[in-house]
């Protein structure tokens, strides 16, 4: 390896590194700057103020913040969050285990989603004098908000008797989630592959006697579906708010209901432990789709983090 | 009309038709009909019971665990794992007997007899580990039992006034005598564990991984969001009821909760107090549901709280705290509620302790005139506007606002500040508020460790939020040490909530009953004050 590529790569690894602990102390010093104690709302309004003075003392929350810094940090670098306020269960592995079921259900829905969008878009480039029914569904979710078409359709779904609840599977929450994704994501590859006109991939591809199938798969890996790759990556990040919505509503023992309990209780532990391990989630992801982006077009290759590290 | 109108005409006339067929709606799922299934309202993260830290988590683990004594449905105090007791010491000192052939549920910690029996060290070392680290329910027993406060520090090993005198007996050396002790001691927070609790290896946490009681249930299995539990067939004594398992099913959202009691999904269903208006009327002869729920019907059970608008005596003096209390129209109140569900009350002793009246009745209307004269002398006029915190549970923002109006009827302005609940709890403890709505649950079945709590001078700040100080009640309250009875007890209790009308720490505003959706193939659901619904006396049809 080059040690162009090894600056690269340090650079990239020691720029997200960055990022994370940035996250972890803004969430610390919003913690401490708002005024609720997490040992009285944990021992409740009839607690007298010594058991609530000790139970402060043994969350170590009598300490100076920068002596709670400080020792949180060591504790962070090691991979150790401490331990949950409420649940005393370490926070890290509590989280992973919640967050796992909340990827999980967006994985459900924006599998789906990609292979629906994939589908429907080759399709409308196939039969282009169907192309307007074909999208029409696409065309009428895209305007609304991802969490609002999930809500609504949970609605819906809910007047019209279907049972919901945790342990009635997972179909419906994956349905929801899957609704939105799909219809920005089928526009999306759509515009890249064959509208009108044609980019010139397509119209390349077509001139050189490739079918409308073939020539859309052309237009597919070429630099013009950056757009839907980079697409896919910030669906991610909406369908993971509508995930933890779902949950909330659903009862879900998933990553949303953890965090909104976590916020409720001031459960810091908890609190960064959830926040940590998404946003470790989504900065790899971004750059995973940069790098995939930098393979499709190269002019965005520079900007990608390094693709041979070999 | 164009091409693609009339596709999307035609799909939303499909989409109608099959919402009007609705031919994938799904039939409640067949279950055992020995089978009860109870839809939760929070999260069952833990069933440890010095781990409570909502008043909803007691209706679980009241299937599963047990204290010395315990409340019947009609609030009577009962023997459950003590079968006798006597006291010593003019109430000083207590000696309980545990009685024979209660075992624990069979688990692994127990060793390869599966079980043991119960016997005082457990006892010991429950109350022991109420006032340990990490606990959250310690307060049931606080400032209560000799050497507790030494033990909370880390000064002593062990509360030196938890005595285990034999296996099979207990004493407990009070720091004030008290004649009434047993009970305070019927909530399930004081439920006996195993002292093997203590020393689980494995990074297995008792009340999450490990979970044995002597209840007449067992947990099979538990997550955050569902607790399977099955019937104790070793439980020590016979029950009414004939369910064999319990599927308790977490749903927190109260709209989807209720659904699945209207379509019969489960069996049992608690009703939030604000929407049982939706569900239900009510008439001369009682609440009801409404038109459109089979085979369901509502129940509603009296249990120990208090709601009240807590009054902060260090910035507002006696005659403004009067005037409030003069204007107040407890009546009009209880209108936000379902008719029947809501008492009003004068004071913070439950009205479902068995026997206790108020001195007065609080269904009165205001005394306008006699709030005007109070306020007229009151030294903090200049306070006015007063701020109220009220916060988004339990109709807080509400009761609120009716109490806005009618203090306005009496020329006190106040101005209300929404607030989340941790927020209000915040300020609460700390002292800085004018006034603020809450309500309490109470673990106590007798009015003295309330009234103890909440307005002793030597409880300030906590739980004597108002700083309230009042030389003739202390002096009253200490009367509670010569009440030998339970009549003597009550009488005593509504003395005080008299002498406190004229001087309130609190506007006490009313009290709530619980309704609860049961389903036809129940029989009836017996309720103890402490909200625990006694599954195992419920009749399956």
């Amino acid at each position: 390896m080059s040690s162009r590529t090894q600056l690269r790569w340090a650079s990239w690894i020691v720029g997200i590194l960055a990022k994370l602990l940035g996250l972890l102390l803004l969430t610390f010093l919003l913690f401490h700057l708002g005024k609720v104690d997490p040992a009285r709302l944990k021992l409740g309004p009839m607690a007298s103020e010594a058991s609530v003075a000790r139970e402060r003392a043994d969350l170590g929350l009598d300490r100076p913040i920068l002596v709670q810094f400080a020792d949180f940090f060591g504790h962070a670098v090691r991979g150790d969050l401490g331990h949950s306020f409420r649940s005393e269960r370490s926070a890290l592995p509590l989280a992973a285990e919640k967050l796992r079921r909340t990827f999980l259900l967006v994985l459900g829905g924006l599998i789906p989603a990609l292979l629906l969008s994939y589908g429907l878009a080759l399709a409308a480039s196939v039969w282009t004098s169907q192309r307007a029914y074909i999208l029409l569904p696409a065309r009428s979710l895209a305007i609304l908000p991802s969490f609002v078409i999930a809500v609504g359709g949970l609605l819906l779904l809910s007047l019209a008797g279907i049972r919901l609840s945790s342990d009635s599977g997972k179909w419906a929450p994956c349905l929801l989630l899957a609704l939105f994704p799909t219809a920005s994501l089928t526009l999306l590859l759509h515009s890249a592959t064959a509208v009108e006109p044609p980019p010139r991939p397509w119209l390349l591809s077509r001139s050189f006697g490739f079918s409308p199938i073939a020539a859309f798969h052309r237009a597919l890996f070429s630099p013009v579906s950056v757009p839907w790759i980079t697409a896919w990556t910030t669906q991610l990040s909406q369908a993971v708010f509508t995930a933890m919505v779902l949950e909330l509503v659903l009862t879900i023992d998933g990553g949303g209901n953890l965090l909104a309990n976590a916020v409720q209780q001031r459960d810091l532990p908890v609190l960064q432990a959830v926040l940590l391990l998404n946003g470790a989630v989504f900065l790899f992801l971004q750059s995973g789709s940069s790098w995939l982006a930098g393979i499709l077009d190269p002019r965005q290759r520079n900007l990608a983090p390094p693709s041979n590290p070999a | 009309m164009s091409k693609a109108l009339r596709v999307l005409v035609v799909l939303l006339v499909i989409a109608a038709g099959l919402l009007i067929w609705k031919p994938w709606k799904q039939t409640a799922p067949t279950t055992s009909s020995k089978t009860l299934r109870y839809a939760f309202e929070v999260e069952t993260t833990t069933l440890d019971p010095s781990r409570i830290t909502d008043a909803y988590a007691s209706r679980v683990m009241g299937q599963i665990f047990e204290g010395l004594v315990t409340l019947d449905e009609k609030n009577e105090v009962i023997p459950c794992l003590a079968e006798k007791w006597r006291s010593e010491q003019d109430g000083k000192r207590w000696i309980f007997t545990l009685r024979d052939g209660v075992s624990f549920h069979p688990d692994p910690i127990f060793g390869p007899a599966g079980t043991r029996a119960v016997d005082s060290q457990d006892v010991e070392f429950s109350f022991t580990r109420l006032l340990g680290p990490g606990a959250t329910s310690g307060y049931a027993i606080d400032g209560v039992l000799e050497g507790a406060a030494a033990f909370a520090k880390g000064e002593a090993k062990k509360i030196s006034g938890i005595q285990p005198l034999s296996p099979k007996e207990i004493a407990f050396d009070l720091l004030a005598p008290d004649p009434l002790f047993p009970r305070r001691l019927t909530s399930v927070i004081l439920g006996v564990l195993p002292r093997e609790a203590a020393t689980l290896t494995g990074g297995k946490v008792f009340g999450k991984d490990v979970i044995s009681g002597t209840g007449p249930f067992r947990v099979v299995s538990r997550t955050d969001t569902a607790v399977e539990l099955a019937r104790n067939q070793a439980y020590w004594r016979p029950v009414a009821g004939n369910a064999d398992e319990v599927e308790i099913k977490v749903i927190k959202n109260d709209a989807l909760r209720l659904a699945a009691a209207r379509n019969g999904e489960v069996d049992l269903a608690y009703v939030p107090l604000l929407l049982a208006p939706t569900v239900a009327e009510a008439d001369a002869n009682g609440a009801r549901l409404k038109e459109g729920w089979k085979d369901a019907r509502l129940e509603v059970h009296r249990t120990l709280n208090s709601t009240f608008l807590g009054l902060n005596c260090d910035r507002l003096d006696a005659p403004l705290r009067r005037a409030l209390n003069q204007a107040v129209d407890r009546q009009a109140l209880t209108k936000v509620f379902l008719p029947g569900t809501v008492l009003p009350s004068l004071g913070p002793v439950p009205l479902a302790l068995a026997g206790y009246k108020e001195p007065a009745d609080a269904a009165r209307p205001p005394d306008i005139s006699g709030a005007k004269q109070s306020f007229e002398v009151s030294t903090n006029r200049a306070r006015m506007p007063i701020e109220i915190l009220v916060h988004d549970k339990e109709a807080s923002e509400q009761v609120g606002q009716l109490l806005q109006a009618q203090f306005k009827a009496a020329g006190l302005d106040v101005r209300l500040t929404k607030l989340e609940y941790g927020a209000v709890l915040q300020r609460m403890a700390a002292g800085d508020y004018d006034a603020f709505l809450m309500s309490f649950e109470y673990v106590y079945s007798t009015p003295m460790p309330i009234l103890e709590g909440l307005l002793n001078s030597k409880r300030i700040p906590s739980p004597n939020f108002w700083r309230y100080r009042n030389p003739e009640v202390d002096a009253a309250l200490k009367e509670f040490q010569h009440a030998t009875t339970v009549e003597a007890g009550n009488q005593l209790a509504a003395k005080i909530v008299g002498m406190i009308q004229s001087d309130p720490p609190a506007v006490y505003l009313y009290q709530t009953l619980t309704p609860i959706i049961a389903a036809g193939r129940l029989g009836e659901v017996p309720v103890n004050g402490h909200s625990v619904p006694m599954l195992w006396a419920i009749k399956i049809k």
